[in-house]
């Protein structure tokens, strides 16, 4: 099939732009793992709000290729579009995930900033304790795994509630089907009941009309 | 790719053209909504999931007719899936519409896990304030039909969010539930110092020193055992600092806590928040010497 070259513009567009934020998004990535410092660099404002001009053109050259495919593109073209369309959804969602990562790490190091005097207070505590220090670090791990496994074992609770009620539920399920086969006797007799009556019937009305098409026959040799 | 969407489409024109002829015998609402269910497939199958969805709400639709309100609520709940790929208002309404159809037979635990699912949805799109009123309707759903641990869950999530949106009070209120509540649990009671430690800290974003100290005294008063941990003294250091206008003891105070512990992202942006409303006051004292 051949392709307008409309499409191959914009899909060229698309590919470019694509190729575009995988190199800024690989920097901003080495940026967020290799930042210390606490104050906002203006690198990193400059590539944030690079890669968001770029998200930005990536979504209109998607949004003008759906308004091409709606006007009556095939389905190999429809298929290249929703392609574009998670990739611009996958990028996204990274760019956000990126950036509140480096403004987590930027306020962590914005709290534990200050003079450099503390600094030196602390390394002396520190060299001091070192064994209460790993006794301490050891008592915070096992109290952070306690907490996780409460966690579980809160969800486990909540599933066995759960089940119970479910087996509650099948019992009465059960019960109510023993009375339906307790009463289905008196269910039978009366179906078989109407079924007799049925029969009577059909064999009522079968002997109505031979006896009419008899008299009729009558009628007619004796005409 | 190309067949299920070419199968799909035809499944739809049936159903189109069943819905507009005159059935005698039989329910025609009833096949088409077989034919929208076999189209709705066939478009997922070729990944056009805004068709898919579209397919999903008229199929909806026909089961709405037929009074089947359940099958109704489920057509909602696939579309809501299918245009979570593509469209997120879209998938908001409709599991709001599956969540109003499960009330209305009185489904609340299945109306509470879809109304989890749309504060999701809303967190992911990073709408805190709409994540937060969802979170909420979720939890008072999940308390009525005694479903606890997923109520606590979404009222965690709602303490987090309003802190962040600085209702401290509120917050408040919510962990110090939750760490009561736990208390009486054999299970869960020594995850207590961590929801009052969140407490603590939104008590401390307020800024009101006679309310921290009076709020350290009512959390040994429901826990003993609080007193003795790390997260009291460092509440109760932050306190002291905050009294005497003291940045760098505070700042000590939160690095030596933060050296055994670190603190997640939530904890540090407020504390953020109550270190530089102290740096003001005290380059504002500076000022007046």
């Amino acid at each position: 099939m051949e392709v307008p070259s409309s499409w191959d513009a914009l899909r060229k567009q698309a590919r470019k732009l694509e190729a575009q934020l995988d190199e800024q998004m690989n920097s901003y990535r080495k940026l967020v793992s290799n930042n210390v410092s606490t104050k906002a660099d203006a690198a990193e404002s400059d590539l944030e709000s690079w890669i968001e001009r770029l998200l930005k053109q990536l979504q209109q050259v998607n949004t003008q290729m759906q308004a091409w495919v709606s006007s009556g593109g095939s389905e190999m073209v429809s298929h290249t579009l929703t392609r574009h369309q998670e990739i611009l959804q996958d990028l996204t969602q990274e760019f956000y995930r990126l950036r509140s990562s480096l403004k987590a790490k930027q306020e962590h190091a914005s709290l534990l900033e200050d003079f450099k005097e503390f600094d030196r207070t602390r390394l002396d505590l520190e060299q001091v304790d070192s064994e209460q220090h790993a006794l301490l670090k050891e008592r915070t791990s096992i109290s952070r795994n306690t907490g996780h496994m409460d966690n579980v074992i809160s969800q486990a609770q909540a599933t066995l509630g759960a089940l119970v009620f479910q087996r509650s539920t099948f019992g009465g399920i059960n019960s109510k089907l023993g009375n339906v086969s307790s009463r289905l006797p008196t269910v039978n007799s009366i179906l078989s009941a109407i079924k007799r009556k049925k029969s009577m019937d059909t064999i009522i009305l079968s002997l109505v009309a031979a006896v009419c098409t008899f008299l009729i026959f009558i009628y007619w040799l004796s005409k | 790719m190309g067949d299920h969407l070419a199968r799909a489409e035809d499944f739809e024109n049936k159903a189109e053209k069943k819905l507009s002829s005159w059935g005698l015998f039989g329910s025609k609402f009833e096949d088409a909504a077989d034919l929208f269910d076999k189209s709705a497939n066939s478009y997922k199958l070729a990944k056009s999931w805004d068709k898919a969805g579209s397919t999903y709400i008229k199929l909806a639709s026909c089961h709405l007719k037929l009074e089947s309100k359940h099958e109704a609520a489920q057509a909602y709940v696939d579309a809501a899936r299918c245009y979570k790929k593509t469209n997120i208002n879209e998938s908001v309404s409709c599991l709001d519409n599956a969540v109003n159809i499960f009330c209305e037979i009185g489904r609340l635990s299945m109306a509470a896990r879809y109304l989890k699912e749309i504060a999701e949805l809303y967190e992911s799109e990073q709408n805190i304030s709409q994540a937060v009123a969802y979170y909420e309707k979720s939890a008072d759903f999940f308390e009525n039909e005694e479903v606890n641990t997923s109520a606590n869950q979404c009222k965690q999530k709602v303490a987090q969010f309003s802190a962040q949106l600085e209702q401290y009070q509120r917050s408040i209120e919510i962990y110090e539930d939750i760490a009561r509540q736990s208390l009486s649990n054999t299970l869960l009671k020594y995850g207590v110092k961590g929801h009052l430690l969140n407490a603590g800290i939104c008590e401390l974003c307020k800024g009101d020193v006679i309310a921290i100290t009076n709020a350290l005294e009512r959390y040994q008063d429901l826990d003993p055992t609080f007193s003795g941990t790390r997260e009291y003294r460092l509440l109760a250091d932050i306190a002291a600092a905050i009294d005497e206008e003291d940045v760098g003891k505070f700042t000590e105070v939160i690095k030596e806590f933060d050296s055994l512990t670190p603190l997640d992202s939530w904890k540090t942006t407020l504390l953020l928040r109550v270190k530089d409303k102290l740096k003001a006051k005290e380059i504002e004292e500076d000022d007046l010497t």
